[in-house]
């Protein structure tokens, strides 16, 4: 009786900090992406930041957006040296989208973040 | 640990409802279900990133860093602007409240001016952060694009941005850049640089005045930015949207 409470318990606990984690940010589109454009679209979520960057640290050319339902950009693209962050208010559904813009493959991560700070 | 468990049979207490376990035994193991619980959430918010994708790959630096309390002494010896008192015209409204990437705190933000221009952002903030300096970029009510670099690099002038308007995109196809339409190129960079050279397409280029250590324009098609830092030593970097 008190090994099967144990494993539910435990079972719970797991579950419970999964919930939680899964509930406030998302990795998508970690890979070698081509250069001059090489793209990724992330899943949807009501974001309020959108990160991505560059993995292999050389600090190349990165762009990113985020997509409506529809596929269609929403704001500004917005395109830096490494990494490059957006803040968004969280009141839509709205997918990450990372860029390659340097003339080299590189090794790209997005990071969808949601119901998180971000001024 | 052994759990011992008495075998003599203990009645049911007056009032209790005659479910087919003694109080006691039932009550241990709802002790056992909830510390048990606790420590396996505990173990696994530990043990596990804040990001949950498929991806092996940790989630940036930008998303750990602890909120700093106070200007770092390297980034206001470089950056006259962070050297100045805040005034009520440096206060900008999160999107959502909370620290910026790198550990930056907003409280200790500068704002600048911008010339207008079509593509230019509504706010323009410099922001210390944990290690990196910030430009925190007010584009919509909602919408605000943040630059960080580290110090070390910032100091060198390399933390620049560029921002474009959405371009309409051909059916099916994911939005892409327009590499040769207008940009908005913004910058910051040390003390001691008064004008920075913006070079464009067909290799067009446009002198930019400095003021607080931030410049912006908007370029058509921009490349490059040139400028000389003190001690005359001229840096270029690449640009592009």
């Amino acid at each position: 009786m008190l090994i099967a409470a144990a494993l539910v318990g435990a079972l719970l606990g797991v579950l419970i900090a999964s919930q939680h984690a899964s509930a406030s940010a998302t990795n998508y589109c970690s890979g070698w992406e081509p250069p001059n454009g090489g793209e990724c679209v992330g899943p949807s979520h009501n974001l309020t930041a959108n990160i991505v960057y560059d993995d292999t640290g050389s600090g190349s050319w990165v762009c990113e957006i985020v997509v409506n339902a529809n596929g269609d950009g929403y704001g500004y693209w917005s395109c830096g040296s490494g990494e490059t962050e957006t803040c968004y208010g969280g009141g839509r559904a709205l997918r990450g989208l990372v860029e390659n813009a340097s003339p080299y493959w590189l090794y790209m991560n997005g990071t969808e973040f949601y119901n998180t700070g971000c001024p | 640990m052994p759990v011992s468990v008495s075998s003599t049979p203990q009645l049911p207490l007056p009032g209790a409802a005659p479910a087919g376990l003694p109080r006691s035994l039932a009550l241990r193991a709802a002790v056992v279900l909830v510390v048990t619980a606790g420590t396996a959430a505990g173990v696994a918010t530990l043990t596990a990133g804040p990001a949950t994708g498929s991806s092996p790959s940790s989630p940036p630096t930008a998303a750990r860093l602890p909120e700093i309390r106070a200007i770092p002494s390297a980034e206001s010896a470089s950056f006259a602007i962070l050297r100045r008192e805040r005034a009520a015209t440096d206060r900008f409204t999160a999107i959502r409240s909370g620290a910026g990437p790198f550990g930056a705190n907003p409280a200790l933000a500068r704002s600048v001016a911008l010339p207008s221009a079509p593509l230019a952002p509504r706010l323009v903030s410099v922001v210390p952060a944990n290690g990196s300096v910030c430009l925190r970029i007010l584009l919509a009510r909602d919408l605000a694009s943040w630059q960080c670099q580290p110090a070390s690099r910032a100091d060198r002038g390399a933390l620049r941005v560029v921002l474009g308007p959405v371009a309409p995109r051909r059916t099916g196809a994911p939005p892409s850049p327009s590499p040769a339409g207008e940009g908005f190129v913004l910058g910051l960079v040390p003390d001691g640089v008064p004008t920075v050279t913006i070079t464009a397409a067909h290799g067009l280029t446009r002198t930019i005045v400095v003021h607080s250590n931030v410049y912006a324009a908007q370029v058509h098609a921009p490349k490059a930015i040139a400028f000389t830092l003190p001690g005359h030593r001229t840096v270029s970097y690449p640009v592009r949207y």
